[in-house]
């Protein structure tokens, strides 16, 4: 396919791409971070954690410092004998287009890491551009991380500069895998918040679970696999909100029983301060039983409709008007 | 960094997303934003993900729903002392009038709410009342304006695009700003819910859901393959000619509108079709109602509430057509100049019942904590009655920007709050004067993004929702 400069395109594009139009002379430096976002989006799928195709991984600096079966893929200084850079600028249909399928790099990308090559393909600041937020992350941590997102998660630092994680899978469809399962392993540490709304989990996630000692939030919203981790409760020490809201009991099971073994994860943990066990899991009376148990949990059923009785009848056609 | 969203979004190719890990699979919430190729906003820098706007056309009156005022019961009948410019006259001489609803306290915070609101008052703890809101605009066309993009003319970016170009999109399948359309039209039309100068993919994608049959033809006659391949080709042509004509916003659009549509080919019937929901979930809506008007409004919240659980970023939810207000009507749902007596109660009956539903679905399903819900009209209503004579059961009240009541709920709001106080009389505010500016920052606040640095280059110079203004309402926050 033919190649049409993109130079009228930077009109209406964002400002961090002007100064690419304006400065072919000057050509600033391009910080790492601005590369990074770059190569995570087109590279790291085949050249990552998951796949190393022709032995290279462009996830990590010294990935990218070693190069692959074809040799090293950076030339400091010179983006034109770089085959980072080669292989990115080639015409859609060359055998050699790097990405060999999907998207190529827009013209604004393509500058990117012209530029960053050109002034010394520097890696400093690789935790923090990966981290997104200039925090240090140990390489498993990462792996962990970007494993979970490419399954449809959201995992990373709590906030800017924490260093407690969360991790957010409700809106993934699928059974969450085994393996996919496993990449929570390095972040239990210092996960704080989970959020596996809807999800089934593999069979022996509750023991993961007990070992979260920071864990503060757990949604297991409409989650089939709430009565498989009841079977064996861990204890969360720290878990304060915990969210079951509309969980299916166990097939054939009271719902006496599902309470009683409920109290018996709730007996072990000690900072819960809210459950949420609406959605039908209860009838009014075992929730009012269960509450009387645990006074100190805040817990919140299935919601009521409630009006001032003389004000309106939510069955009428028509409201009355109320003069006074 | 933001301004780095805009671009790239045609690069998406439709086989990725028609691909069924990606229907599968979602990008997650706060996600990098596949398509912008950039993580934007850290993660929980906000409390609330979504946010639901409850939107009441044509304005409410305030002294009759969230600001009693004993004094307007005390001087019912009597001229108005304050001399306050409604759109067809003064105030001052003007016979106040009284609310004709009796306010009651409710929760543990005591908050009074009016007979109009009954279901809503029982959610009296989730809400923060601000009753000094102002608009400064007395015409619904401009103050419905400010209210959706704090410019009281036409043609700014509505503030679902500016969510939508500031947090980006969770969910490739759905766009991140959706008005669920209950057949009417704010005043001023559907420019409150366009991109303005933003790109052209924040604007609003519209749901109507006045019937709750869905639409049967959605899927394509084609084999998916075929549609791949026919879209496939679209696309590259598209692409060829945005690169030839240095980018155009409108097209790139019209290329992600292309690739969303055929998304939203299996995910709109899905979100759309509610016949998933228990019978307890749709008598707590109301969608049972035998009042048809009231049936399609707690449709319309049911449907917000499951777009917020898939990831859509800013929900509008608009109005049924009624009797007394349609789409070219002069007068807005609740712009009661005569007959207030008739027309507040049917539409509050509209209203009230889906939306304490929502708030309470929301709560028990956790997702209030992260959900904003906004509830405003574009003005109050003025404390003393349109017109000369007494006052009678066909009394109305005029347009009054000056100070009136809206409230928030969820998404780090302090539930149970009053912010701000008008006058005695509810004529002007008073204490802690706001204006949409502070209702647009606190918003984004509470979304994680400093209002001040959400901005966009137009017109020589760099925009934001709150112009040069805003001041977050500290007092709210939870």
């Amino acid at each position: 396919m033919k190649f049409f400069p993109l130079v009228l395109t930077l009109v209406c594009l964002p400002k961090v791409w002007i100064p690419a139009a304006k400065a072919v002379a000057a050509e600033p430096a391009v910080p790492f971070s601005e590369v990074y976002p770059v190569l995570q989006k087109h590279c790291v799928k085949c050249h990552g954690p998951e796949k190393v195709k022709g032995k290279l991984r462009l996830d990590t600096p010294e990935g990218l410092e070693a190069g692959g079966v074809s040799g090293a893929v950076l030339v400091a200084g010179v983006p034109e004998k770089s085959l980072l850079y080669q292989r990115i600028i080639l015409p859609e249909d060359d055998e050699e287009v790097m990405p060999p399928s999907g998207k190529k790099l827009s013209e604004p990308e393509q500058n990117t890491l012209r530029k960053w090559i050109a002034a010394g393909a520097s890696r400093e600041g690789w935790n923090a551009a990966q981290a997104g937020e200039g925090i240090q992350v140990a390489p498993e941590i990462r792996d962990a991380l970007l494993k979970l997102r490419a399954a449809g998660a959201y995992a990373g630092p709590r906030h800017q500069g924490a260093s407690t994680y969360c991790v957010d899978f409700r809106l993934r469809r699928l059974p969450i895998p085994a393996e996919v399962w496993a990449a929570l392993e390095p972040l239990a540490e210092g996960l704080e918040e989970l959020d596996l709304s809807g999800q089934t989990l593999p069979e022996d996630a509750a023991s993961l679970l007990g070992r979260m000692p920071r864990l503060r939030r757990l949604s297991l919203r409409a989650s089939p696999s709430v009565a498989e981790i009841l079977r064996v409760p861990h204890p969360i020490p720290a878990l304060e909100f915990l969210n079951v809201f509309g969980s299916p009991r166990l097939p054939g099971e009271p719902e006496s029983a599902f309470a009683a073994r409920l109290a018996e994860w709730l007996r072990t943990l000690p900072a819960l301060r809210g459950l949420h066990v609406g959605g039908g899991v209860f009838s009014g009376e075992t929730l009012k039983e269960l509450q009387a148990a645990f006074p100190k949990i805040d817990m919140v059923g299935d919601p009521v409709l409630e009006a001032p009785p003389d004000v309106t009848d939510p069955q009428k056609e028509h409201p009355p008007a109320r003069v006074h | 960094m933001l301004a780095r969203c805009s671009m790239g979004f045609g690069g998406m190719a439709l086989s990725g997303l028609l691909s069924p890990s990606m229907l599968l699979a979602e990008p997650s919430m706060r996600g990098v934003l596949e398509r912008s190729g950039s993580a934007v906003i850290p993660p929980n820098a906000g409390k609330a993900k979504s946010v639901i706007f409850l939107f009441m056309p044509g304005g409410v009156s305030h002294v009759e729903s969230f600001d009693p005022k004993p004094v307007l019961t005390r001087d019912h009948g009597k001229p108005c002392p304050i001399d306050v410019v409604s759109l067809t006259g003064s105030g001052k001489g003007s016979t106040c009038m009284k609310s004709f609803w009796e306010f009651r306290r409710y929760g543990k915070s005591g908050l009074e709410v009016s007979d109009l609101f009954p279901h809503i008052g029982h959610c009296a703890d989730d809400l923060a009342v601000i009753r000094s809101m102002t608009t400064g605009i007395p015409a619904h066309g401009p103050s419905t304006y400010a209210m959706h993009t704090g410019m009281p003319i036409a043609g700014h970016p509505s503030m679902g695009a500016w969510f939508s170009y500031g947090l980006g999109s969770c969910n490739a399948n759905l766009p991140s700003f959706v008005v669920v359309n209950g057949g009417n039209m704010p005043a001023g039309g559907a420019v409150n819910y366009a991109s303005g100068f933003l790109p052209a993919s924040h604007q609003a994608t519209m749901l109507e859901i006045q019937t709750d049959s869905l639409v049967e033809n959605l899927q394509p006659r084609d084999s998916s393959a075929l549609q791949r391949t026919k879209l496939e080709l679209l696309r590259r042509h598209d692409e060829e000619r945005l690169r030839a004509s240095g980018g155009d916003s409108l097209l790139e659009a019209s290329i992600r509108s292309m690739e969303l549509a055929s998304a939203m080919q299996l995910s709109v019937p899905e979100v759309a079709d509610l016949k998933g929901e228990t019978p307890a979930t749709h008598r707590l809506y109301g969608t049972d109602s035998t009042y048809k008007l009231k049936a399609i409004y707690a449709r319309q919240c049911l449907v917000a509430r499951r777009l917020v659980e898939r990831g859509v970023r800013f929900v509008e939810v608009g109005f049924p057509v009624t009797d007394w207000s349609a789409p070219g009507n002069a007068n807005p749902t609740w712009d009661q100049h005569g007959d207030i007596l008739k027309y507040h109660p049917l539409n509050a009956f509209i209203v009230d019942q889906a939306i304490a539903g929502l708030l309470k679905d929301l709560k028990a399903r956790g997702l209030l904590e992260d959900t904003l819900v906004v509830w405003a009209g574009e003005f109050g209503r003025t404390p003393f009655q349109q017109g000369t004579g007494g006052v009678t059961e066909k009394s109305g009240r005029d347009h009054h920007p000056q100070g009136f009541s809206i409230w928030m709920a969820g998404g780090g709001v302090k539930g149970g709050t009053v912010y701000g106080a008008t006058d005695e009389y509810g004529c002007y505010a008073v204490d802690k004067k706001t204006d949409v500016h502070d209702l647009h920052a606190t918003m984004l606040h509470l979304t994680g993004v400093h209002h001040k640095e959400l901005t966009f280059r137009h017109g020589g110079r760099d925009y934001r929702l709150t112009d040069v203004h805003g001041n977050v309402l500290q007092e709210i926050l939870a």
